[in-house]
Formats: C-alpha cells, structure tokens, sequence
C-alpha cells in the first residue's frame, strides 16, 4: 500500500516529505513525476527498504497552498506515471501491430 | 428444393442453451445515474442498467431473453452454438482499420503568411501583405509535391492554407498544374482545397478553379454583426466579400463546391440559433460548431480564457438541439462533428477525421508544408512553432529526407505513447472506439501529448457529446432517426 504523508509532517523549513511504497510504485514512475515539478520546487529522493521518500524543497516565497497543490499534484502524477508504465507494457503488441499495420504501405518499415 | 426433413429440429439449437457463455473483450462507462455503455473492441455498443452489466459480467443473462441475443449479435459474448463472434469481430476490427495503411492523404502548403484580415483568434502569425519574405517559393511547392507523391495513399488531398493563400494564388496555380502533371503517372485520386476568406476572389481564380474542379473552404462565423467584429479588415466588410465569394462560386462551380467554418468566440455563446440560421439561410446542408483551439494569437490574445469548455459545450447542445428541431421539422441540416461522431460508431470503415484518430492523425493523416519547407506534424504544430515551440517540426523539405522526417522521433515518439489503446484513462474506457488522440491539444494545455484526461478539456468535451447522443438515441426516437441520418461514410 503506498503511504502518503499529509501535511502534519511538514519541517520547520517548508519542506514536505512524500513516501512511496515500491511494491505499489516505481522508482521510474516515482522520478519521472518529480522530474515534471522541477520547476516549482526541488525533489529530492531517498530510500530505505521498500519505501522511497520524495522530500519537495519549495523557494520562501511559494506559499503553504501553493505547496498542497504541488504535493497533491504530484502525488496523482505519481500514480499517472505508474500506470503510463503498466498499460505501455501490456499494449505493447497491440500497439507495434497498430503501427505496423499504419507504415506497411510506405516502405519505411524493415521488413520491405 | 429443400424439405422439411433437410433442417434439424428446432429443440436441436436449444441444446447450447444453459451452457454458460463466453464474454469477449468489453468495455463500460456510465451513462447516466441509472445505465451504463458497453462497447466491444470495434465500437459497436449496448446500453445496459447496472443490474443488466452485473447480470452480463456475471454470466447471468438468460440465454432465451432478447437481451442474450443482442449481446451474442453484436459479439459481446459467445457461446457453444458458434465462436465465428470471434472471426467476425476481428474483421470488422480490419475494417475500422483499413485507413491506417493508406497512410498521409491530407497535405497542406502554407503558401503564404501574408493576411488581409486581423483576426484577434487567428491561429497564425500573420504579416502585412507586402511582406514577400513570407511566401513559399517554387522549389518549395516542389519539394512538397515530391513528399506528397511519396505517400501510399490512393487518394490525395491537397490543400492551400495561409494567411490568405489567395495572396500568392500564382504557386498555386504552378502547384495544381505541376501535381496534376505528375498525376498522369501516379493515377491517384487527387483533389485540392483553397482556404479562403474570399475576399481577393476574381474571375481568373474562379476560371482555374472551374478548369481544375478546385473547391473552396471559407470562414462564416455567424450573422454579419458576429462575423465582422471577429474577423476585421480595412473596409469592415469580410462578411460582404465572404458571401460574395460564395455566391460566385456557387453560380460559377456549383453549390457543393464552397463550404464554410465557423470559430466560436465569447461573441459567439448566446446566440447559437443565429449562427445556425445564417448557415440554413445561406443554403449550407450544416454546419461544423467548433470551439476554439489553444493555439497561435487566439492564446497571445487571451480569446482561448474567455469561455471554458462547460460553457462551449452549454453552447454546443443548445445549437444540436436546435439542428434536430430543424430536422423534425423537415429541414434536412447536419452538425458535422456529431456526424463524424455517428461516422465512428456505425459504419464499417469509421471516419477519416485527423483530430479524433488513433493513432493520432498527425503526419500519418495530414501533413503540413509550411511557407519556410518546414514540415509540421499537423496545423496546431505550426501554430505551436508560430508561438515558438517547435516540439512537433518534423524537418524541412529539400533539407531532409521523406525517411528521416516520418520516422523521426518527434513523430513517432508522439504516436506511441499517444494512442487511446495505450493511455491512462482512455484505454479502459467504455468511449475509447469512439474517441481518438489529440497529441497537439494536450501538449499546449498541459505541457505533455498525453495530458491527464481528469483535467483534459478535450476529453470533457468529447464524453459529454458521446453521452448526449447514445442518450438521444436511446430516449428519443425521432432524434434517433434523424442521427442516424448523419451516419453516412
């Protein structure tokens, strides 16, 4: 089950860790979502055992709404990334056959 | 000559019955708070109470009730008596993706920049008109056409596009005559377009036109009081030479040879009845309610925040309740995006439409030569470019090869991870046949073309029409009949 930490463990500095259980969740997922935030605060990610901590690092100026937002937000985009990952994997075939079938007539593809 | 004793007993095709049933693959979505939609993998669909879905998922429908023989003819279910459901189904899956391998048909040359008009939504950089800088030139169109004749597919489109394409009518007039001349070899099926305000429509254009069986696509953005604050041009008269341009095609061409767009503007949201009146007056079969695209000067400008998609849509159905009056009333008139919509759900072969595809029409669809040779994925990509983002340029013709620029990454990167089979959201929705990709809208909301559809106004938009019309089907037989009408591939 993943574990998401709410406000209540928000530092003194601002900071706001997230923990992310990798039996729900990928590092991969869990990275690239904090790749797309990047440029409204810093991510920084730690891990021990089967949990990776994502601690967001936000500028004085954002403030505390602005904050939620960003760590609700990156929270959905967390589990947006996962199941990107998930359902790429297993459309995989239906998706080279789709392709596939599209470029057949165009002589681009290797097998002409 | 057959007897009576050539045919098995009746009680003999009883004997598959109560043997349970086999599902094939589905999806389902809600449609309102009592029923729900249940779509196969070819999009034909049912509508079911949550009782009913329960009963199906659950291998629960009795086999001698109309409701087995409904789920067993449109192949959401199989059983001992026959699996042909299954061969069935995968031929009409071909069918509804027979398209895909004819590959790029629509090809648009941005001949020109150059504009007349200043339109506030318009969604390209436009420069003054005597600014040459700014027109393809010949060996461009060449190039162009040396990419247009690259492609498999038996029928081509060509269509000019601007600015006012009109401003550099001379390339194309070279374009017709020399992609006709190469024709001869090719033996396509070739077709052009001109995307006009008609407003520097003359006699020389009109006897090409007639010559070369050219037609015409022009803006119409309502009554002339809409139209004129939308669209300005010295003179404040583009309703006038708009109207006037059709009238002399029309005479000159015939009247299926000139259509007409509209764009909804905040101007535009109270007065749907008169827009579609303007259309039925002017001796339009229908009329396309867009809404609004994110791109080019209509985001510089601010026109895209002036309504969001709750209020389009609000506009949306109070103008296709008003077409379906109409049609009720014996005025045969269309809404050309539920058309599309209707396309997808009942016939064999589904819709070309580039915007609503999947995979994403861009490139493999329609194709954009800009005046400069830059290659655009579609038309939003240019107008992304126009806005400085050049994500979706493919490449430049006379620069890079047909190969590099239709298996770049731009484009095939954007195609994989785009299709509605493959996205979070879309790939178990109960609509995913009906839908498509819009790589191009989602990137410029949201910075990402696969976006997320919870936030997605392009999704919003299309569940709402999806829902709107399996309920009029289902709860209005006269609308019914006249949506029907409009499947027509």
């Amino acid at each position: 089950m993943s574990i998401a930490k709410s406000e209540s463990t928000i530092s003194k500095d601002g900071e706001i860790p997230i923990s992310f259980c990798l039996s729900v969740y990928t590092e991969t997922a869990i990275k690239k979502a904090a790749l797309k935030f990047a440029d409204l605060c810093s991510v920084h990610l730690s891990k021990n055992e089967n949990v990776v901590t994502a601690t967001l690092s936000f500028s004085s100026e954002k403030s505390s709404e602005t904050r939620d937002q960003v760590r609700n937000a990156l929270i959905n985009e967390v589990l947006d990334q996962e199941l990107r990952e998930k359902i790429s994997s297993d459309t995989e075939p239906l998706r080279n056959l789709i392709l596939a079938h599209a470029f057949s007539r165009t002589g681009l593809t290797g097998t002409e | 000559m057959t007897t009576k004793s050539d045919f098995k007993p009746g009680t003999d095709f009883l004997s598959t019955l109560n043997k349970g049933y086999t599902l094939l693959p589905s999806r389902f979505i809600r449609l309102d708070d009592n029923r729900y939609v249940v779509t196969n993998l070819v999009g034909e669909y049912v509508v079911l109470s949550r009782l009913e879905l329960e009963q199906y998922v659950n291998h629960q429908i009795e086999p001698a009730s109309l409701l087995y023989c409904d789920l067993k003819s449109k192949h959401f279910l199989f059983d001992e008596d026959s699996n042909v459901a299954i061969d069935l189904l995968a031929l009409k899956y071909r069918s509804k993706a027979w398209r895909l391998s004819d590959f790029t048909g629509l090809h648009l040359f941005v001949v020109t920049l150059r504009c007349d008009h200043s339109c506030p939504y318009c969604q390209v950089s436009r420069q003054s008109e005597d600014k040459d800088a700014f027109d393809m030139t010949k060996e461009t169109a060449d190039a162009g056409l040396d990419f247009v004749f690259r492609s498999p597919s038996p029928e081509i489109k060509i269509e000019f596009q601007g600015g006012e394409s009109l401003l550099n009518f001379n390339l194309i007039k070279y374009i017709v005559q020399e992609a006709e001349r190469r024709n001869e070899k090719e033996g396509r099926k070739l077709d052009f377009v001109i995307a006009t305000n008609l407003a520097l429509l003359t006699e020389e254009i009109l006897d090409f036109a007639t010559q070369h069986e050219i037609y015409f696509s022009t803006s119409l953005d309502g009554p002339h009081w809409l139209h004129n604050t939308n669209r300005p041009r010295p003179g404040k008269d583009s309703y006038e030479k708009a109207l006037e341009g059709i009238e002399k095609i029309r005479s000159r061409l015939g009247p299926d040879r000139v259509s007409a767009l509209m764009t909804t503007t905040k101007e535009s949201l109270p007065h749907v009845k008169d827009i579609i009146d303007e259309y039925a007056q002017l001796g339009f079969d229908g009329i396309f309610l867009r809404p609004l695209s994110p791109y080019g000067f209509a985001m510089r400008t601010q026109w895209y925040q002036a309504y969001d998609v709750s209020d389009w849509l609000d506009f949306y159905f109070r103008g296709l309740d008003y077409i379906i009056e109409l049609n009720k009333n014996g005025h045969e008139f269309t809404e050309y995006y539920a058309a599309i919509i209707l396309n997808k759900m009942f016939s064999a072969t589904g819709t070309g439409y580039v915007d609503l595809q999947s995979p994403a029409g861009i490139g493999i669809a329609g194709i954009v030569f800009n005046y400069d040779g830059y290659v655009y994925a579609s038309d939003e990509a240019r107008m992304l470019a126009e806005m400085g983002d050049t994500t979706f340029q493919l490449g430049k013709l006379g620069r890079d090869s047909y190969e590099a620029i239709m298996t770049s990454d731009a484009l095939l990167d954007t195609l994989e991870s785009t299709m509605t089979e493959c996205m979070p959201s879309c790939s178990d929705c109960g609509f995913q046949p009906f839908c498509g990709s819009d790589p191009l809208y989602h990137y410029a909301t949201q910075r990402d073309p696969v976006g997320h559809k919870a936030l997605s106004g392009f999704c919003k938009k299309n569940m709402a029409i999806f829902r709107r019309l399996i309920t009029l089907m289902e709860d209005d037989l006269d609308a019914r009949t006249v949506l029907l009408s409009w499947a027509r591939p």
